[in-house]
């Protein structure tokens, strides 16, 4: 029985606990033939942290997986696994997205709004909504 | 009146009441208004059910993601709502994450 406790004591120590504290998501390419992945994170002993640098490199990263092109449909995910009783626990960063190739990336760019040749086109559908 | 109280009690204690939303994020809606409108709404949901929260991955995030970009499947997404929450219950909770955009196909 003594053992018993022992090992479910040293399990609940030892295994973590996961939890999310924010998550984003920018817009999904149709173009979705390379996806890349970031992932960074931090150890905090007794929530002794002084900075949040572990985040910043992270935009590099991505860039450097996506040399020729743009990186979007970001999936972000910021969250927390907690160690030994929450007296450790660990800040994890993860960022996952699609590399489209400048080729893809001027076919979906967006029209500039305003000008003359939308106007005529947006004019009519705006007023019927109206 | 104490019969009464022995049955409001657990019955509180049961039931899951409240819902707590944690973040919610809305995404650019690109490329333009006028493509926009031809999109279809497109949603996508995972849940994670925890015992005192006690759970080891938050893979349920991906499962949404992946889910989200299972309904578009030849078109981008635009205009993304994501939200993330929680309900509660007796000793336990549900995390849930909710994702609806637009689905605009090329």
């Amino acid at each position: 029985m003594k053992s018993l406790w022992m090992t479910m004591f040293t399990a609940a120590l030892i295994s973590g606990c996961a939890s999310i504290n924010s998550l984003s998501l920018t817009p999904i390419p149709a173009d979705r033939k390379t996806q890349v992945k970031v992932e960074s994170s931090k150890v905090i002993i007794l929530g002794f942290n002084f900075d949040n640098d572990f985040v910043d490199g992270m935009v590099d990263d991505l860039r450097r997986q996506c040399p020729n092109g743009k990186v979007t449909g970001i999936l972000t995910k910021d969250e927390n696994i907690n160690y030994f009783l929450y007296l450790v626990w660990k800040k994890q960063v993860t960022a996952t997205g699609y590399c489209v190739t400048t080729g893809t990336a001027k076919a979906e760019k967006p029209k500039a709004r305003g000008t003359a040749s939308d106007e005529s086109q947006t004019a009519p559908e705006a007023e019927a909504e109206l | 009146m104490r019969i009464s109280l022995q049955f409001l009690l657990p019955s509180l204690l049961l039931m899951g009441c409240t819902h707590s939303l944690h973040m919610a994020h809305v995404s650019d809606f690109a490329p333009t208004y006028q493509e926009y409108r031809k999109g279809e709404l497109v949603k996508a949901r995972a849940e994670q059910w925890t015992f005192m929260g006690f759970t080891g991955n938050t893979d349920y995030v991906d499962q949404a993601y992946r889910q989200m970009i299972s309904e578009c499947p030849n078109g981008s997404i635009q205009g993304i709502v994501s939200q993330y929450s929680t309900s509660h219950g007796f000793f336990s909770w549900t995390n849930v994450v909710d994702m609806q955009g637009l689905c605009i196909k090329q």
